[in-house]
């Protein structure tokens, strides 16, 4: 607790000497990101993104990152991260903290704790103002054991051209966590899946992401890929495999991924989301999302609940930027399955035979970036 | 890499016309050898995907005040794109841990004197500005589109 509001504080602190137009000191460029959240729900029977049915504003959390160019060809990143939600302590954590050196810019060396290069959003995890809705679209970037957002380990990342199309990749090795939870299992044996954690430990990690932009329109796709050894259990390999889809045009903009994980002898899942979004007149935008996501276990085990399987999820915003670096964002929600939006004891509620599987969310929030 | 930056630095004749006049002039170094930039390789320097110049050295590319009309007219024929979109790119870039964006200078003075301090520094300024010794204009081409 004392750790996480001295780290807040020296965050915050950071944060408010450092000048929004040029924070820059020196060689160290000092940047940052936030956001605060105020959630409604439909009721109180689901615990999603930190809602209630009286509503919450309690949600709130602020980045800082330092960079410095070290020499033409040495950089070091690092960034702190702290977040709060309402009746729950602040939490202080790095994000990541890596060195790269780069030896031409088809070929740079990174080592350190790193940002996860997978899909579209991994490393851009928590910034608010480079994506149309308050929340990432929970199938993919929840806590389903997909996605983290660092790995420690090492990589190789550069970027080249070749007749107009510009290709950028990504292949790294070492280890990671993923955010998870768990699936109740008839029987109330929940262990198998999740091993009664939220984290996923996934070791000997190998991975790689390949992006291509395409000549003459502002179009990326890309492919990504890991596998990696579950810490603790027997022969438990985790893979993942996700493509993606990047398009802006102007006021336009659409994204899609879709990625398939697939978990030895417990559970494969199948998540997919489309955005699109429309500037329509000066800093107003309008933008609406599916999400999806489906988990399915191995045949000797028996959800608790289908519904607790299943996460569909429509969801409509509007957003107000004031600049760039900052916007205020309105959505409306709308979850079908107890996959992500579930009641704060499962298990309890099962036993009871009560499991709302409908949930609608209403979040009005501000993000912003220095 | 090396070949494709020095391509372009050495652009053949036989390349597309020069661009028409515009609302700002490229400036380098006076060491530096090019003469003649690539539009799209112009804004890869600008947006850092190119690091290197061709004889190895770091490139340097500085920027202008995002308020300034000629950001904005450099941003759309150059980089493609509005001022506010590079902004976004640069925060793309910058939380994700890959690059930083150009230093950023008030005045076309200060660009010129950037330029000069800096080898490899490239530059725009309006056209007629004082360049003085050690800085020079290069052509824009369109090679590529």
């Amino acid at each position: 607790m004392l750790r996480s509001m001295v780290t807040g504080g020296v965050v915050l602190a950071i944060a408010l000497l450092s000048s929004p137009a040029r924070a820059a000191s020196g060689d160290v460029e000092i940047h940052g990101y936030g956001s605060w959240s105020y959630s409604r729900s439909g009721s109180d029977d689901n615990l999603y993104h930190a809602s209630s049915k009286a509503g919450d504003g309690g949600y709130h959390n602020l980045a800082v990152t330092l960079a410095s160019q070290v020499s033409p060809d040495v950089r070091i990143s690092t960034q702190l991260w702290w977040e709060e939600s309402a009746g729950e302590p602040g939490t202080a954590t790095i994000d990541y903290a890596f060195g790269e050196w780069c030896v031409a810019d088809a070929l740079k060396l990174r080592m350190g704790q790193i940002k996860h290069p997978f899909g579209i959003y991994t490393e851009i995890y928590d910034v608010g103002t480079l994506r149309p809705f308050f929340w990432l679209p929970e199938g993919i970037y929840g806590p389903a054991g997909i996605v983290a957002e660092s790995y420690r380990g090492v990589g190789l990342t550069g970027t080249t051209f070749k007749r107009g199309y510009q290709l950028d990749y990504d292949v790294y090795a070492g280890e990671t966590d993923l955010e998870f939870t768990e699936i109740p299992v008839s029987g109330g044996d929940e262990a198998e899946v999740g091993e009664d954690s939220d984290e996923i430990a996934l070791r000997d990690i190998t991975g790689m992401r390949f992006v291509v932009g395409m000549p003459g329109v502002d179009l990326r796709l890309g492919l990504s890929a890991y596998t990696g050894r579950e810490d603790g259990v027997d022969g438990g390999r985790r893979s993942c495999v996700g493509a993606l889809a990047d398009w802006n045009a102007g006021d336009w903009a659409a994204r899609g991924e879709v990625v398939v994980v697939e978990q030895a002898d417990a559970a494969d899942v199948d998540a997919a989301y489309v955005e699109v979004s429309r500037v329509v007149h000066g800093g107003w935008q309008v933008a609406a999302r599916v999400d999806h996501s489906r988990t399915r276990l191995e045949d000797s085990l028996e959800p608790a609940a289908e519904c607790m399987l299943r996460h569909r999820e429509l969801t409509a915003g509007l957003n107000y930027w004031f600049a760039p670096e900052f916007v205020a964002k309105l959505s409306v929600s709308r979850v079908d399955g107890n996959r992500f939006a579930r009641p704060g004891d499962p298990e309890a509620v099962l036993d009871g035979g009560e499991l709302v599987q409908r949930t609608n969310l209403v979040s009005l929030g501000v993000q912003f970036a220095f | 890499m090396i070949a494709v930056v020095l391509g372009f630095l050495l652009l053949a004749p036989a390349v597309a016309p020069s661009r028409p006049a515009s609302d700002f002039v490229v400036i380098v170094n006076a060491a530096n050898p090019a003469t003649r930039i690539d539009r799209e390789e112009l804004s890869r320097l600008f947006l850092k995907k190119v690091t290197f110049w061709g004889e190895g050295l770091p490139v340097l590319p500085v920027d202008q005040p995002a308020a300034a009309p000629i950001r904005a007219a450099f941003s759309q024929e150059i980089l493609m794109r509005n001022v506010n979109a590079v902004r976004a790119f640069w925060q793309q870039r910058i939380f994700s841990g890959r690059a930083l964006p150009p230093p950023v200078r008030d005045t076309a003075d200060e660009v010129v004197l950037f330029v000069r301090d800096n080898p490899g520094a490239i530059g725009y300024v309006q056209p007629g500005t004082e360049l003085g010794p050690g800085v020079r204009i290069v052509e824009i081409v369109d090679a590529g589109r």
